[in-house]
Protein backbone atom coordinates (compact mmCIF):
# COMPACT_ATOMS: atom_id res chain seq x y z
CA UNK A 1 0.00 0.00 0.00
CA UNK A 2 1.25 3.67 -0.57
CA UNK A 3 0.18 6.32 0.95
CA UNK A 4 -0.07 9.61 -0.47
CA UNK A 5 -0.64 13.28 1.04
CA UNK A 6 -2.44 15.99 -0.10
CA UNK A 7 -1.99 20.03 -0.24
CA UNK A 8 -4.45 20.16 2.85
CA UNK A 9 -2.44 17.53 4.67
CA UNK A 10 -4.72 14.75 4.14
CA UNK A 11 -3.15 10.90 3.79
CA UNK A 12 -4.48 8.19 1.28
CA UNK A 13 -3.53 4.59 1.23
CA UNK A 14 -4.09 3.28 -1.59
CA UNK A 15 -2.87 0.31 -3.84
CA UNK A 16 0.50 0.58 -5.30
CA UNK A 17 -1.44 -0.19 -8.84
CA UNK A 18 -3.80 2.04 -8.38
CA UNK A 19 -1.19 4.72 -7.29
CA UNK A 20 0.78 3.85 -10.08
CA UNK A 21 -1.78 5.03 -13.15
CA UNK A 22 0.36 8.45 -11.92
CA UNK A 23 3.27 8.35 -14.11
CA UNK A 24 4.75 11.01 -11.30
CA UNK A 25 3.84 8.93 -8.16
CA UNK A 26 5.26 5.69 -10.36
CA UNK A 27 8.57 7.35 -10.78
CA UNK A 28 8.66 8.68 -7.43
CA UNK A 29 7.97 5.29 -6.18
CA UNK A 30 10.88 4.03 -8.26
CA UNK A 31 13.09 6.58 -6.69
CA UNK A 32 12.78 6.27 -3.18
CA UNK A 33 12.31 2.07 -3.52
CA UNK A 34 10.05 -0.62 -2.35
CA UNK A 35 10.23 -0.49 0.97
CA UNK A 36 9.65 2.69 2.32
CA UNK A 37 7.09 3.81 4.19
CA UNK A 38 7.19 7.36 3.71
CA UNK A 39 3.98 9.34 2.90
CA UNK A 40 4.18 11.08 -1.37
CA UNK A 41 3.56 14.19 -0.81
CA UNK A 42 1.28 15.70 -3.98
CA UNK A 43 1.54 19.82 -2.73
CA UNK A 44 -0.46 20.57 -5.88
CA UNK A 45 -3.86 18.29 -5.15
CA UNK A 46 -6.39 19.19 -2.52
CA UNK A 47 -8.37 16.24 -0.92
CA UNK A 48 -11.17 16.53 -2.46
CA UNK A 49 -9.37 16.12 -6.04
CA UNK A 50 -6.91 13.41 -4.97
CA UNK A 51 -10.30 11.41 -4.25
CA UNK A 52 -12.15 12.05 -7.48
CA UNK A 53 -8.56 11.37 -9.30
CA UNK A 54 -8.29 7.99 -7.21
CA UNK A 55 -11.93 7.25 -7.99
CA UNK A 56 -10.52 7.11 -11.42
CA UNK A 57 -7.28 5.02 -11.07
CA UNK A 58 -9.63 2.58 -9.23
CA UNK A 59 -11.80 2.18 -12.66
CA UNK A 60 -9.10 2.02 -14.90
CA UNK A 61 -6.81 -0.04 -13.07
CA UNK A 62 -4.97 -3.14 -15.08
CA UNK A 63 -5.50 -1.21 -18.58
CA UNK A 64 -2.41 -0.14 -20.17
CA UNK A 65 -0.40 2.46 -19.60
CA UNK A 66 0.32 4.57 -22.63
CA UNK A 67 4.06 4.02 -23.42
CA UNK A 68 6.43 6.35 -22.03
CA UNK A 69 8.37 7.27 -25.46
CA UNK A 70 4.34 7.51 -27.26
CA UNK A 71 5.00 10.33 -30.14
CA UNK A 72 0.99 12.37 -29.69
CA UNK A 73 1.66 14.20 -32.86
CA UNK A 74 0.84 10.66 -34.55
CA UNK A 75 -2.26 9.80 -33.41
CA UNK A 76 -4.52 13.14 -34.29
CA UNK A 77 -7.09 10.46 -35.77
CA UNK A 78 -7.26 9.61 -32.70
CA UNK A 79 -6.62 11.95 -30.51
CA UNK A 80 -9.53 14.05 -32.74
CA UNK A 81 -12.38 12.91 -31.36
CA UNK A 82 -14.57 14.20 -28.27
CA UNK A 83 -16.13 10.63 -27.52
CA UNK A 84 -15.94 9.73 -23.76
CA UNK A 85 -16.94 6.14 -22.56
CA UNK A 86 -20.21 6.32 -20.53
CA UNK A 87 -18.45 5.78 -17.12
CA UNK A 88 -16.22 8.52 -17.65
CA UNK A 89 -18.89 10.77 -18.95
CA UNK A 90 -20.32 10.04 -15.63
CA UNK A 91 -17.52 10.55 -13.09
CA UNK A 92 -16.53 13.91 -15.30
CA UNK A 93 -20.14 15.13 -14.50
CA UNK A 94 -19.20 17.50 -11.99
CA UNK A 95 -18.83 21.36 -11.59
CA UNK A 96 -16.62 23.53 -13.78
CA UNK A 97 -14.13 24.03 -11.37
CA UNK A 98 -14.02 20.64 -10.30
CA UNK A 99 -13.62 19.72 -14.08
CA UNK A 100 -10.47 21.99 -14.54
CA UNK A 101 -8.91 20.94 -11.07
CA UNK A 102 -9.29 17.28 -12.06
CA UNK A 103 -7.88 18.31 -15.46
CA UNK A 104 -4.57 20.46 -13.64
CA UNK A 105 -4.18 17.24 -11.31
CA UNK A 106 -4.71 14.84 -14.13
CA UNK A 107 -1.78 17.24 -15.91
CA UNK A 108 0.75 17.70 -13.07
CA UNK A 109 -0.04 13.84 -11.64
CA UNK A 110 0.89 12.86 -15.51
CA UNK A 111 -2.24 10.53 -16.07
CA UNK A 112 -2.87 10.72 -19.63
CA UNK A 113 -6.17 8.86 -20.08
CA UNK A 114 -7.27 11.22 -17.14
CA UNK A 115 -6.62 14.48 -18.52
CA UNK A 116 -8.01 13.54 -21.93
CA UNK A 117 -11.20 13.09 -20.50
CA UNK A 118 -11.07 16.55 -18.82
CA UNK A 119 -9.60 18.58 -21.87
CA UNK A 120 -12.57 16.74 -24.37
CA UNK A 121 -15.27 17.65 -21.70
CA UNK A 122 -13.54 21.11 -21.98
CA UNK A 123 -13.61 20.43 -25.91
CA UNK A 124 -17.58 19.67 -26.27
CA UNK A 125 -18.07 22.28 -23.68
CA UNK A 126 -16.65 25.30 -25.86
CA UNK A 127 -18.29 23.56 -29.14
CA UNK A 128 -20.38 26.06 -30.74
CA UNK A 129 -19.32 29.16 -28.84
CA UNK A 130 -18.33 32.42 -29.72
CA UNK A 131 -14.91 33.85 -29.16
CA UNK A 132 -16.38 36.02 -26.59
CA UNK A 133 -17.91 33.02 -25.03
CA UNK A 134 -14.65 31.44 -25.03
CA UNK A 135 -12.53 34.46 -23.69
CA UNK A 136 -15.36 34.69 -20.77
CA UNK A 137 -15.06 30.86 -19.58
CA UNK A 138 -11.38 31.54 -19.56
CA UNK A 139 -11.14 34.52 -18.33
CA UNK A 140 -8.96 35.92 -21.02
CA UNK A 141 -8.36 39.01 -22.77
CA UNK A 142 -8.97 39.86 -26.30
CA UNK A 143 -5.49 41.53 -26.88
CA UNK A 144 -6.13 41.22 -31.05
CA UNK A 145 -6.51 44.96 -32.52
CA UNK A 146 -9.65 45.11 -35.04
CA UNK A 147 -7.37 44.98 -37.87
CA UNK A 148 -6.17 42.25 -37.16
CA UNK A 149 -9.65 40.12 -36.04
CA UNK A 150 -10.65 41.33 -39.48
CA UNK A 151 -7.50 39.64 -40.91
CA UNK A 152 -7.80 36.50 -38.69
CA UNK A 153 -11.09 35.83 -40.15
CA UNK A 154 -10.40 36.69 -43.64
CA UNK A 155 -7.90 33.73 -43.37
CA UNK A 156 -9.91 31.65 -41.77
CA UNK A 157 -12.04 31.94 -44.96
CA UNK A 158 -9.55 29.66 -46.81
CA UNK A 159 -10.44 26.83 -44.06
CA UNK A 160 -14.00 26.61 -45.34
CA UNK A 161 -15.21 22.58 -45.51
CA UNK A 162 -15.42 21.23 -48.91
CA UNK B 1 -20.30 12.20 -30.90
CA UNK B 2 -21.29 12.88 -27.60
CA UNK B 3 -23.20 16.30 -27.41
CA UNK B 4 -22.88 17.92 -24.04
CA UNK B 5 -25.12 20.85 -22.64
CA UNK B 6 -22.96 22.00 -19.78
CA UNK B 7 -23.66 25.40 -18.98
CA UNK B 8 -20.70 27.73 -18.87
CA UNK B 9 -19.76 30.41 -16.48
CA UNK B 10 -16.61 32.18 -15.85
CA UNK B 11 -13.92 30.56 -14.18
CA UNK B 12 -12.70 31.90 -10.72
CA UNK B 13 -9.36 34.02 -11.91
CA UNK B 14 -7.35 32.45 -9.33
CA UNK B 15 -7.61 29.00 -11.27
CA UNK B 16 -7.47 30.31 -14.53
CA UNK B 17 -4.16 31.53 -13.71
CA UNK B 18 -3.02 28.52 -12.82
CA UNK B 19 -4.13 26.88 -16.42
CA UNK B 20 -0.82 26.61 -18.21
CA UNK B 21 -1.19 27.30 -22.09
CA UNK B 22 -0.38 23.92 -22.73
CA UNK B 23 -4.09 22.88 -21.74
CA UNK B 24 -4.94 25.34 -23.49
CA UNK B 25 -3.31 23.79 -26.75
CA UNK B 26 -4.06 20.51 -25.58
CA UNK B 27 -8.30 21.04 -25.17
CA UNK B 28 -8.08 22.59 -28.95
CA UNK B 29 -6.35 19.62 -30.06
CA UNK B 30 -9.49 17.59 -29.36
CA UNK B 31 -11.59 20.23 -31.67
CA UNK B 32 -12.71 19.10 -35.04
CA UNK B 33 -15.54 21.53 -35.30
CA UNK B 34 -14.16 24.02 -38.13
CA UNK B 35 -16.33 27.16 -36.83
CA UNK B 36 -15.22 26.23 -33.24
CA UNK B 37 -11.62 26.01 -33.97
CA UNK B 38 -12.41 29.96 -35.95
CA UNK B 39 -13.43 30.85 -32.96
CA UNK B 40 -10.80 29.51 -30.91
CA UNK B 41 -8.63 31.72 -33.17
CA UNK B 42 -9.92 34.77 -32.45
CA UNK B 43 -9.95 34.47 -28.74
CA UNK B 44 -6.71 35.95 -28.01
CA UNK B 45 -2.66 35.34 -29.80
CA UNK B 46 -2.04 33.10 -27.77
CA UNK B 47 -4.56 30.36 -28.78
CA UNK B 48 -4.29 31.27 -32.70
CA UNK B 49 -1.28 29.27 -33.37
CA UNK B 50 -2.81 25.73 -32.14
CA UNK B 51 -5.89 26.79 -33.27
CA UNK B 52 -4.98 27.59 -36.85
CA UNK B 53 -2.74 24.17 -36.88
CA UNK B 54 -5.71 22.32 -35.63
CA UNK B 55 -7.82 23.85 -38.13
CA UNK B 56 -5.79 23.24 -41.49
CA UNK B 57 -4.78 19.63 -40.69
CA UNK B 58 -5.99 17.40 -43.41
CA UNK B 59 -7.49 20.17 -45.19
CA UNK B 60 -6.45 21.06 -48.94
CA UNK B 61 -6.41 25.27 -49.85
CA UNK B 62 -7.75 24.81 -53.36
CA UNK B 63 -5.86 27.85 -55.42
CA UNK B 64 -6.33 29.06 -58.81
CA UNK B 65 -6.17 31.70 -60.95
CA UNK B 66 -9.52 33.54 -59.14
CA UNK B 67 -7.50 33.73 -55.68
CA UNK B 68 -4.24 33.60 -56.47
CA UNK B 69 -3.83 37.05 -55.64
CA UNK B 70 -5.29 36.87 -52.42
CA UNK B 71 -3.20 34.01 -51.34
CA UNK B 72 -0.06 36.30 -52.78
CA UNK B 73 -0.93 38.33 -50.13
CA UNK B 74 -0.89 36.35 -47.27
CA UNK B 75 2.56 34.70 -48.49
CA UNK B 76 3.83 37.87 -48.36
CA UNK B 77 2.35 39.04 -45.04
CA UNK B 78 3.51 35.86 -43.83
CA UNK B 79 7.40 36.41 -43.82
CA UNK B 80 6.65 39.22 -41.31
CA UNK B 81 4.09 37.72 -39.04
CA UNK B 82 1.50 34.63 -38.18
CA UNK B 83 -0.43 33.48 -41.01
CA UNK B 84 -2.25 30.36 -42.36
CA UNK B 85 0.84 29.89 -44.58
CA UNK B 86 2.62 27.77 -42.36
CA UNK B 87 0.67 25.15 -41.16
CA UNK B 88 -1.40 24.82 -44.53
CA UNK B 89 -0.78 20.69 -45.20
CA UNK B 90 -2.88 19.91 -48.14
CA UNK B 91 -2.39 22.65 -51.10
CA UNK B 92 -4.37 22.42 -54.58
CA UNK B 93 -2.89 24.32 -57.48
CA UNK B 94 -4.55 24.46 -60.41
CA UNK B 95 -2.71 26.56 -63.41
CA UNK B 96 -5.31 28.90 -65.28
CA UNK B 97 -7.39 27.90 -67.81
CA UNK B 98 -9.29 25.02 -66.60
CA UNK B 99 -11.89 23.82 -67.96
CA UNK B 100 -13.39 23.01 -64.43
CA UNK B 101 -13.44 26.73 -63.67
CA UNK B 102 -16.41 28.88 -64.95
CA UNK B 103 -14.68 30.26 -67.86
CA UNK B 104 -17.50 31.85 -69.56
CA UNK B 105 -17.99 33.81 -67.03
CA UNK B 106 -15.05 35.16 -66.44
CA UNK B 107 -13.63 38.35 -68.02
CA UNK B 108 -10.27 37.53 -68.85
CA UNK B 109 -11.18 34.86 -71.37
CA UNK B 110 -13.27 37.57 -73.71
CA UNK B 111 -10.09 39.06 -74.76
CA UNK B 112 -7.73 41.94 -73.31
CA UNK B 113 -7.23 40.75 -69.72
CA UNK B 114 -5.59 37.47 -70.64
CA UNK B 115 -3.43 37.18 -68.02
CA UNK B 116 -4.05 33.57 -66.94
CA UNK B 117 -1.72 32.18 -63.72
CA UNK B 118 1.23 29.74 -64.82
CA UNK B 119 2.74 27.46 -62.51
CA UNK B 120 6.10 28.54 -64.13
CA UNK B 121 5.30 32.18 -62.94
CA UNK B 122 3.56 31.96 -59.89
CA UNK B 123 4.80 28.70 -57.94
CA UNK B 124 8.39 30.64 -57.60
CA UNK B 125 6.04 32.72 -55.17
CA UNK B 126 4.38 30.37 -53.22
CA UNK B 127 7.11 30.55 -50.26
CA UNK B 128 6.49 29.62 -46.48
CA UNK B 129 4.39 26.82 -47.11
CA UNK B 130 6.44 25.08 -44.53
CA UNK B 131 3.71 22.10 -43.19
CA UNK B 132 2.59 20.94 -46.31
CA UNK B 133 2.04 17.16 -47.20
CA UNK B 134 -0.30 16.88 -49.45
CA UNK B 135 0.60 18.57 -53.06
CA UNK B 136 -2.72 18.63 -55.60
CA UNK B 137 -1.55 20.13 -59.55
CA UNK B 138 -4.15 20.10 -61.92
CA UNK B 139 -4.11 21.54 -65.52
CA UNK B 140 -0.11 21.53 -66.17
CA UNK B 141 0.82 22.06 -69.21
CA UNK B 142 3.90 21.33 -71.70
CA UNK B 143 4.85 24.68 -71.62
CA UNK B 144 5.44 24.34 -67.86
CA UNK B 145 9.52 24.03 -67.72
CA UNK B 146 12.30 24.41 -64.83
CA UNK B 147 10.99 27.23 -62.13
CA UNK B 148 8.36 25.17 -61.72
CA UNK B 149 10.19 21.67 -61.17
CA UNK B 150 12.72 24.07 -58.91
CA UNK B 151 9.97 25.36 -57.03
CA UNK B 152 8.60 22.40 -56.51
CA UNK B 153 11.87 21.37 -54.54
CA UNK B 154 12.49 24.49 -53.19
CA UNK B 155 8.99 25.03 -51.47
CA UNK B 156 7.42 21.97 -50.88
CA UNK B 157 9.76 19.00 -51.42
CA UNK B 158 10.91 18.41 -48.24
CA UNK B 159 7.54 17.61 -46.91
CA UNK B 160 5.39 16.27 -49.50
CA UNK B 161 4.85 12.69 -48.91
CA UNK B 162 1.32 12.87 -51.44
CA UNK B 163 1.41 14.17 -54.68
CA UNK B 164 -1.88 14.37 -57.23
CA UNK B 165 -0.87 15.11 -60.75
CA UNK B 166 -4.82 15.67 -62.22
CA UNK B 167 -5.25 16.88 -65.73
CA UNK B 168 -2.36 17.16 -66.84
CA UNK B 169 -0.35 17.12 -69.83
CA UNK B 170 3.77 17.53 -69.91
CA UNK B 171 5.59 17.74 -72.63
CA UNK B 172 7.47 14.37 -71.99
CA UNK B 173 8.02 11.04 -69.58
CA UNK B 174 11.60 13.12 -68.78
CA UNK B 175 9.23 16.08 -67.51
CA UNK B 176 7.38 13.67 -65.58
CA UNK B 177 10.52 11.97 -63.49
CA UNK B 178 11.65 15.82 -63.08
CA UNK B 179 8.42 16.39 -61.23
CA UNK B 180 8.91 13.16 -59.06
CA UNK B 181 12.65 13.97 -58.35
CA UNK B 182 11.41 17.64 -56.84
CA UNK B 183 9.53 15.46 -54.40
CA UNK B 184 12.20 12.56 -52.79
CA UNK B 185 9.27 11.95 -50.03
CA UNK B 186 6.36 10.81 -51.78
CA UNK B 187 4.84 7.59 -50.10
CA UNK B 188 1.06 8.17 -52.43
CA UNK B 189 1.11 9.20 -55.93
CA UNK B 190 -2.18 10.09 -57.78
CA UNK B 191 -2.14 10.21 -61.72
CA UNK B 192 -5.47 11.08 -62.90
CA UNK B 193 -6.01 12.39 -66.59
CA UNK B 194 -1.93 12.25 -67.34
CA UNK B 195 -0.08 12.62 -70.75
CA UNK B 196 3.28 12.70 -71.62
CA UNK B 197 3.20 14.13 -74.92
CA UNK B 198 2.31 17.63 -75.65
CA UNK B 199 3.18 17.55 -79.35
CA UNK B 200 7.00 17.26 -78.42
CA UNK B 201 7.03 13.84 -77.78
CA UNK B 202 10.67 12.75 -77.90
CA UNK B 203 10.60 9.29 -79.64
CA UNK B 204 13.60 8.28 -77.72
CA UNK B 205 11.70 8.48 -74.70
CA UNK B 206 9.35 6.35 -75.77
CA UNK B 207 8.44 3.51 -73.72
CA UNK B 208 10.34 0.65 -73.35
CA UNK B 209 13.15 1.73 -75.43
CA UNK B 210 14.68 3.84 -72.69
CA UNK B 211 13.62 2.39 -69.13
CA UNK B 212 17.73 1.78 -68.28
CA UNK B 213 17.57 5.11 -68.20
CA UNK B 214 14.84 6.20 -66.08
CA UNK B 215 15.33 7.19 -62.11
CA UNK B 216 13.74 3.95 -59.84
CA UNK B 217 10.02 5.27 -58.22
CA UNK B 218 9.43 6.50 -55.56
CA UNK B 219 8.89 3.91 -52.82
CA UNK B 220 5.16 4.57 -52.89
CA UNK B 221 2.63 2.68 -50.01
CA UNK B 222 -0.56 4.38 -52.09
CA UNK B 223 -0.60 4.50 -56.12
CA UNK B 224 -3.88 5.68 -57.73
CA UNK B 225 -3.64 5.28 -61.54
CA UNK B 226 -6.72 6.67 -63.66
CA UNK B 227 -4.63 6.92 -67.41
CA UNK B 228 -5.20 6.33 -70.46
CA UNK B 229 -3.76 3.30 -71.85
CA UNK B 230 -0.59 3.84 -73.24
CA UNK B 231 0.57 6.23 -70.18
CA UNK B 232 -0.52 3.25 -67.79
CA UNK B 233 1.64 0.46 -69.81
CA UNK B 234 4.32 2.78 -69.69
CA UNK B 235 4.03 3.96 -66.08
CA UNK B 236 3.54 0.23 -65.12
CA UNK B 237 6.63 -0.99 -67.29
CA UNK B 238 8.84 1.98 -65.70
CA UNK B 239 7.97 0.43 -61.92
CA UNK B 240 8.51 -3.36 -62.83
CA UNK B 241 11.63 -2.62 -65.16
CA UNK B 242 12.88 -1.33 -61.31
CA UNK B 243 11.70 -4.04 -59.42
CA UNK B 244 9.22 -3.93 -56.81
CA UNK B 245 7.76 -1.25 -54.41
CA UNK B 246 5.54 -1.88 -50.99
CA UNK B 247 2.90 -0.27 -52.46
CA UNK B 248 -0.43 -1.18 -49.94
CA UNK B 249 -3.13 0.66 -51.85
CA UNK B 250 -3.30 0.25 -55.53
CA UNK B 251 -5.68 1.89 -57.54
CA UNK B 252 -6.16 1.33 -61.20
CA UNK B 253 -8.58 1.78 -64.79
CA UNK B 254 -8.96 -1.76 -66.27
CA UNK B 255 -8.61 -0.81 -69.97
CA UNK B 256 -7.86 -4.01 -72.25
CA UNK B 257 -6.15 -6.92 -71.96
CA UNK B 258 -2.39 -5.23 -72.84
CA UNK B 259 -2.87 -2.68 -69.85
CA UNK B 260 -4.12 -5.43 -67.60
CA UNK B 261 -1.18 -7.69 -68.73
CA UNK B 262 1.34 -4.56 -67.78
CA UNK B 263 -0.29 -4.29 -64.33
CA UNK B 264 -0.54 -8.12 -63.69
CA UNK B 265 3.48 -8.12 -63.99
CA UNK B 266 3.27 -4.95 -61.64
CA UNK B 267 1.35 -7.06 -59.24
CA UNK B 268 3.66 -10.19 -59.49
CA UNK B 269 6.77 -7.85 -58.68
CA UNK B 270 4.94 -5.81 -55.96
CA UNK B 271 1.38 -7.52 -55.20
CA UNK B 272 2.44 -9.50 -51.56
CA UNK B 273 2.18 -5.94 -49.97
CA UNK B 274 -1.11 -4.68 -51.35
CA UNK B 275 -3.90 -4.63 -48.99
CA UNK B 276 -6.42 -2.83 -50.96
CA UNK B 277 -7.22 -2.61 -54.57
CA UNK B 278 -9.47 -0.36 -56.14
CA UNK B 279 -10.83 -0.80 -59.97
CA UNK B 280 -12.03 2.37 -60.74
CA UNK B 281 -12.62 2.01 -64.73
CA UNK B 282 -14.16 -1.23 -64.99
CA UNK B 283 -14.17 -1.99 -68.50
CA UNK B 284 -11.86 -5.36 -69.20
CA UNK B 285 -11.22 -8.28 -66.39
CA UNK B 286 -8.82 -9.85 -69.20
CA UNK B 287 -5.52 -10.41 -68.27
CA UNK B 288 -5.65 -9.31 -65.46
CA UNK B 289 -4.38 -11.11 -61.97
CA UNK B 290 -4.69 -10.63 -58.31
CA UNK B 291 -3.28 -14.22 -57.03
CA UNK B 292 -0.03 -12.11 -56.45
CA UNK B 293 -2.02 -10.50 -53.74
CA UNK B 294 -1.58 -12.41 -51.23
CA UNK B 295 -2.59 -10.22 -47.99
CA UNK B 296 -5.29 -8.11 -50.00
CA UNK B 297 -8.11 -7.99 -47.55
CA UNK B 298 -10.51 -4.78 -49.31
CA UNK B 299 -11.16 -5.15 -53.29
CA UNK B 300 -13.52 -2.70 -54.58
CA UNK B 301 -14.96 -2.30 -58.33
CA UNK B 302 -16.73 -0.26 -60.19
CA UNK B 303 -17.98 1.57 -62.03
CA UNK B 304 -19.84 -1.28 -63.31
CA UNK B 305 -21.98 0.09 -66.55
CA UNK B 306 -25.56 -2.30 -66.61
CA UNK B 307 -27.32 -1.14 -69.54
CA UNK B 308 -28.14 -2.63 -72.99
CA UNK B 309 -24.89 -0.23 -74.34
CA UNK B 310 -21.99 -1.45 -71.59
CA UNK B 311 -18.66 -2.54 -72.58
CA UNK B 312 -18.79 -6.46 -73.59
CA UNK B 313 -17.71 -8.36 -70.36
CA UNK B 314 -19.26 -6.04 -68.13
CA UNK B 315 -21.75 -8.46 -66.16
CA UNK B 316 -18.92 -11.19 -65.95
CA UNK B 317 -16.65 -8.20 -64.59
CA UNK B 318 -16.61 -8.99 -61.13
CA UNK B 319 -16.65 -12.75 -61.65
CA UNK B 320 -14.36 -12.55 -63.39
CA UNK B 321 -11.72 -10.84 -61.01
CA UNK B 322 -12.67 -12.37 -57.87
CA UNK B 323 -11.76 -15.96 -59.76
CA UNK B 324 -8.05 -14.62 -59.49
CA UNK B 325 -8.21 -13.90 -56.04
CA UNK B 326 -6.26 -16.40 -54.28
CA UNK B 327 -5.97 -14.34 -50.86
CA UNK B 328 -7.79 -15.68 -48.14
CA UNK B 329 -7.44 -12.32 -46.15
CA UNK B 330 -10.21 -10.66 -48.18
CA UNK B 331 -12.78 -9.31 -45.71
CA UNK B 332 -14.17 -6.16 -47.95
CA UNK B 333 -15.59 -6.37 -51.29
CA UNK B 334 -17.62 -3.17 -52.99
CA UNK B 335 -19.21 -3.68 -56.40
CA UNK B 336 -20.01 -0.23 -57.53
CA UNK B 337 -22.78 -0.72 -60.04
CA UNK B 338 -24.48 2.35 -62.43
CA UNK B 339 -27.70 1.43 -63.62
CA UNK B 340 -28.72 3.82 -66.60
CA UNK B 341 -32.30 2.56 -67.24
CA UNK B 342 -34.58 4.49 -65.73
CA UNK B 343 -38.12 2.34 -66.02
CA UNK B 344 -38.28 -0.46 -63.76
CA UNK B 345 -38.63 -3.82 -66.48
CA UNK B 346 -35.39 -2.09 -67.89
CA UNK B 347 -33.46 -2.60 -64.76
CA UNK B 348 -34.65 -5.94 -63.83
CA UNK B 349 -33.44 -7.10 -67.28
CA UNK B 350 -30.73 -5.27 -67.11
CA UNK B 351 -30.06 -7.35 -63.50
CA UNK B 352 -30.55 -10.24 -65.24
CA UNK B 353 -27.63 -10.01 -67.46
CA UNK B 354 -25.37 -9.46 -64.37
CA UNK B 355 -23.62 -12.73 -63.55
CA UNK B 356 -25.31 -13.37 -60.55
CA UNK B 357 -24.41 -17.07 -60.94
CA UNK B 358 -20.78 -16.77 -61.50
CA UNK B 359 -20.74 -14.54 -58.66
CA UNK B 360 -22.39 -16.50 -56.12
CA UNK B 361 -20.45 -19.37 -57.51
CA UNK B 362 -17.34 -17.93 -57.24
CA UNK B 363 -17.66 -16.62 -53.38
CA UNK B 364 -18.38 -20.23 -52.48
CA UNK B 365 -14.99 -20.99 -52.52
CA UNK B 366 -13.16 -21.46 -49.31
CA UNK B 367 -10.77 -18.92 -49.74
CA UNK B 368 -13.55 -16.32 -49.27
CA UNK B 369 -14.37 -17.33 -45.70
CA UNK B 370 -13.08 -14.31 -43.85
CA UNK B 371 -15.68 -11.83 -45.69
CA UNK B 372 -17.01 -9.53 -43.79
CA UNK B 373 -19.04 -7.77 -46.16
CA UNK B 374 -19.68 -7.65 -49.84
CA UNK B 375 -21.60 -4.37 -50.99
CA UNK B 376 -23.06 -3.44 -53.78
CA UNK B 377 -23.32 0.53 -54.12
CA UNK B 378 -25.82 1.16 -56.55
CA UNK B 379 -26.69 4.17 -58.74
CA UNK B 380 -29.99 3.83 -58.08
CA UNK B 381 -33.30 1.50 -57.74
CA UNK B 382 -31.80 -0.23 -54.60
CA UNK B 383 -34.29 -2.50 -54.12
CA UNK B 384 -35.00 -3.81 -56.92
CA UNK B 385 -31.08 -4.57 -56.62
CA UNK B 386 -31.42 -5.92 -53.36
CA UNK B 387 -34.34 -8.62 -54.70
CA UNK B 388 -32.54 -9.48 -57.36
CA UNK B 389 -29.33 -9.91 -54.79
CA UNK B 390 -31.27 -12.19 -52.60
CA UNK B 391 -33.21 -14.40 -55.16
CA UNK B 392 -29.31 -15.79 -56.11
CA UNK B 393 -28.00 -15.92 -52.98
CA UNK B 394 -30.79 -17.83 -50.66
CA UNK B 395 -30.76 -21.47 -51.97
CA UNK B 396 -26.76 -20.82 -51.68
CA UNK B 397 -26.84 -19.71 -47.92
CA UNK B 398 -30.08 -22.54 -47.54
CA UNK B 399 -27.80 -25.18 -48.60
CA UNK B 400 -25.31 -23.86 -46.08
CA UNK B 401 -22.52 -23.56 -48.85
CA UNK B 402 -21.38 -19.85 -48.24
CA UNK B 403 -18.45 -19.66 -46.32
CA UNK B 404 -19.05 -16.76 -44.59
CA UNK B 405 -21.96 -15.11 -42.75
CA UNK B 406 -24.88 -14.01 -45.09
CA UNK B 407 -25.28 -10.57 -43.18
CA UNK B 408 -21.81 -9.76 -45.28
CA UNK B 409 -24.28 -8.69 -47.69
CA UNK B 410 -25.57 -4.89 -47.93
CA UNK B 411 -27.24 -3.17 -51.40
CA UNK B 412 -26.73 0.74 -50.49
CA UNK B 413 -26.56 3.54 -52.55
CA UNK B 414 -24.20 5.75 -53.91
CA UNK B 415 -21.94 7.63 -51.48
CA UNK B 416 -20.73 11.34 -52.90
CA UNK B 417 -17.47 9.82 -53.54
CA UNK B 418 -18.76 7.13 -55.87
CA UNK B 419 -20.77 9.84 -57.79
CA UNK B 420 -17.56 11.78 -57.73
CA UNK B 421 -15.96 8.54 -59.79
CA UNK B 422 -13.48 8.00 -56.21
CA UNK B 423 -14.20 5.09 -53.65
Amino acid sequence: MIVLKTSDNETFTVERDVAERSVLIKNMLDDIGENSEQAIPLPNVNSSVLKKVLEYCEHHRGEPLPAADADTSQDDTRKRTTDISEWDQKFITVDQEMLFEIILAANYLDIKSLLDVGCKTVANMIKGKTPEEIRKLFNIVNDFTPEEEAQIKKENEWAEDR
Amino acid sequence: MTSYFRSTTPLSEELTDLIPHEIHEYIISFLDHTPTLKSCSLTCRAWLQASWKHLLAGRTLVVHRENIEDLLEIVKRNLHSLTIIRFVEGLYVEQGGSLRLPFLLSPWIEGENQQTFQFDDYLPLLVGFKSVKRLRLGWVRGDTGSPTVLSLQNNFGAGVTSLELNSVILCSPLQFFEILRALPQLTSLMLVGLKLDSGRQDDEEAPGTTLVHTPKPPQLQEFYCNISKDVAEFIFSWIVFHGSIPTRTLAVGLFNSSTNSKISRFLSESGSTIETVKIWDAYAATDFDLTPCTKIRTLKMGWIHLSSSSPPGSETFVTDVLRTVSSTCLEEVLVVLQILVSNSPGVESDLDAFDWRGLVSVLQQPRFKNLRKVCFSVSSHTDVVSQALMKHIKPVVSSGKLPFNRDAFHVVSWTRAEYGGYW
